[in-house]
């Protein structure tokens, strides 16, 4: 091992700080969990610190994404993701031996070959990563909670887990981190064959975080998720889903309200690999005040998924003239059979609909607050986590009223 | 007795296009007028600018309703006052409970005349009565407003909207275009439910069926921004015999 790191340091560019291989080189080596990391290091080496040319993050400041990731972890050490009442899943902390060698093949596999920089960096510098899986046919219908919590000025934070065949879990995720720190988590998800997941996620109420969510899909697996932010000082997340068994399904919906000097920005990517597979992904957001938004989704359809069923609908909902909003929906597709569409709006509220309502004698206020629970709603509504989704909605609400 | 519309030589119009050339109108309490025109006379203009809409301007003239000049007030507060504009084509708002909605509006409307809110559970009673009355689907009411409605369920959604807010000044701005005769008869009956001698009802359409159904007590013909002719009921016979022309020359 000593030589691998070795290596690493003379590769180190000038992009990434010596302090960071520091750290990954702090963290006890340890069989099982030293693969996963060295994979993942290797994976963020090959691309380095995100420069200005770098297409995925053409809305998000750089410089600020370059100070994030590039603070040095304390020696806090630990896992941002705590899992309670683990007892409705298995649990596998990395370094432990008894985590079936499949899951960690997989999860290292999907290290190796991860480009988003900041994930990269969450699962090679955190020193507990923990797998979790679901056994074959088992059901979660109680909604299983999992918290990711900044401990530090920064805290990495890594999970894995695998739905195996035909179970369904209902999970719900939620960040927190206090003011000036920063959290940068990866979570990666397994669905096996007619697995079934509805996850909900909301970002942390302040702080920065950026935060990878990765699935992969088997043949009949469904995924459901709903993502709710307000935004904070930076926060970035960024979807991967591969569906590379046919007839699964996905279906992505974000809601945000972003105001005062928040930041939020999404990155999707969904890939259809195979045939007569079903995405969609609707994110809506609403900006106030300097608030500061932007979805970047991205549909790929690769050579061969025929019959390949996508949309994709990006809105923003500007409520201030200070506030910014970018959307940019894509699709490339590489198969001649499919049914797909993309939008995007950035727009006002609708004056016909706002008089409308006014001249039924809603005052002004009233008015725009109905409008904007209405824009919102059809991006939280799906969530089949009803008390998560009530949460989030009151959360997205109350950053409504607080911004002027 | 005051009138509950006095409209005195308006002039209006949309982005500087004066549109109302000089407008007087006057309805009072228990009266149904209603004003019959080619297509681009203004009709639905009038409609707009009684209701407060944002887009219009008053360049001169004034309304009074119920004795009080409008131009100043916001169409929020106009609604809150008794006004109701039933639209030609209403807005479908996604993701706004129908009843909710209504419930909002009908509270404002106690609110402003010093009542109590009404809760839920009594308002819901309200509005089955009334959607009993117009014959709707009870589905409806946990629809978006207006949200794939045909043209048809918009109309009577307008009707129902106005039974409950129970408005002392009705306006209703084409309800009876994309009515078929069975719809027409059921708008008509919530319509004619309303009349009562306190309140008025100010019908905006292009033909006579509508007032085979609802008798109103005046006519008039509006064109080029003017109303040209006013008379009886039987004035929209004779419009409907002899065509617009016979008015505008």
């Amino acid at each position: 091992m000593i030589a691998t790191t070795q290596f690493m340091r003379r590769e180190l560019t000038p992009e990434i700080p010596e302090g960071l291989l520091s750290a990954f080189e702090a963290i006890p080596e340890n069989p099982t969990a030293s693969a996963l990391r060295f994979a993942a290091w290797q994976a963020f080496a090959n691309r380095g610190i995100p420069q200005t040319s770098d297409e995925e993050y053409s809305f998000t400041s750089i410089s600020e994404i370059k100070n994030l990731l590039s603070r040095i972890p304390g020696n806090h050490s630990g896992n941002g993701f705590a899992v309670t009442n683990a007892d409705r899943l298995e649990q596998f902390p990395l370094t432990s031996s008894s985590t079936p060698e499949a899951m960690v093949s997989a999860w290292k596999k999907i290290a190796s070959e991860e480009k988003d920089v900041a994930s990269a960096l969450a699962m090679a510098l955190t020193p507990q990563s923990i797998a979790l899986r679901l056994k074959a046919g088992k059901k979660l219908e109680t909604p299983f909670p999992i918290v990711c919590k900044a401990k530090g000025s920064r805290t990495d934070a890594a999970m894995y887990l695998q739905l195996d065949a035909g179970s369904t879990a209902k999970i719900s995720l939620a960040s927190e981190v206090v003011r000036e720190d920063y959290l940068n988590a990866s979570a990666s998800f397994y669905l096996g064959e007619k697995a079934e997941l509805d996850l909900a996620q909301i970002d942390p109420i302040a702080g920065s975080q950026t935060l990878k969510l990765h699935f992969v899909l088997e043949r009949g697996a469904k995924l459901r998720l709903l993502t709710a932010s307000t935004g904070g000082r930076f926060q970035r997340l960024a979807i991967e889903v591969d569906l590379m068994g046919s007839d699964a399904e996905v279906d992505l919906r974000g809601a945000a309200v972003v105001g005062g000097v928040n930041r939020c920005h999404r990155h999707v990517v969904v890939r259809h690999h195979v045939p007569d597979c079903i995405s969609r992904q609707l994110f809506k957001a609403v900006v106030l005040g300097s608030g500061r938004s932007s979805v970047d989704g991205t549909v790929i359809v690769d050579r061969g998924a025929q019959r390949t069923d996508a949309k994709q609908l990006l809105r923003h909902l500007m409520l201030s003239k200070e506030g910014k909003a970018d959307s940019k929906p894509r699709l490339f597709i590489h198969a001649d059979d499919v049914k797909c569409g993309h939008g995007a709006t950035v727009g006002k509220m609708d004056p016909e609909q706002l008089f409308y309502l006014r001249s039924r004698g809603l005052d002004p206020e009233a008015a725009i607050s109905l409008l904007t629970h209405a824009f919102l709603a059809e991006a939280l509504d799906a969530s089949a986590l009803t008390d998560f989704r009530e949460a989030a909605r009151l959360r997205l609400l109350a950053a409504l009223e607080e911004t002027p | 007795m005051t009138a509950i519309l006095d409209i005195n030589e308006l002039k209006a119009g949309l982005n500087g296009v004066e549109i109302l050339k000089g407008i007087s109108l006057c309805i009072q309490p228990g009266e149904v007028h209603a004003i019959m025109g080619p297509n681009g006379s203004g009709k639905s203009t009038l409609s707009k600018v009684v209701a407060g809409h944002p887009d219009y301007t008053v360049a001169s003239g004034e309304i009074l309703f119920h004795g009080e000049i409008l131009t100043d007030i916001p169409p929020d507060a106009r609604a809150r006052k008794g006004i109701f504009l039933g639209f030609q084509y209403p807005v479908e708002i996604p993701g706004v409970n129908n009843s909710e909605f209504l419930r909002m509006a009908y509270n404002a409307r106690r609110k402003e005349k010093g009542l109590e809110e009404l809760d839920p559970f009594d308002f819901q009673e309200l509005l089955a009565d009334k959607m009993k009355l117009l014959d709707m689907d009870a589905r409806f009411k946990d629809r978006g407003v207006n949200e794939g409605f045909s043209g048809g369920e918009k109309k009577r959604n307008e009707i129902l909207q106005m039974a409950v807010l129970e408005p002392s000044l009705a306006i209703l701005d084409e309800t009876d275009s994309g009515l078929d005769v069975d719809a027409l008869k059921i708008v008509s009956k919530g319509i004619n439910a309303l009349r009562k001698p306190d309140n008025a009802v100010l019908l905006i359409t292009h033909y006579q069926r509508l007032l085979d159904y609802v008798q109103p007590d005046y006519v008039h013909v509006l064109a080029h921004g003017k109303i040209l002719k006013s008379g009886k009921k039987d004035l929209a016979r004779e419009v409907e015999t002899r065509g617009y022309d016979w008015v505008t020359g």
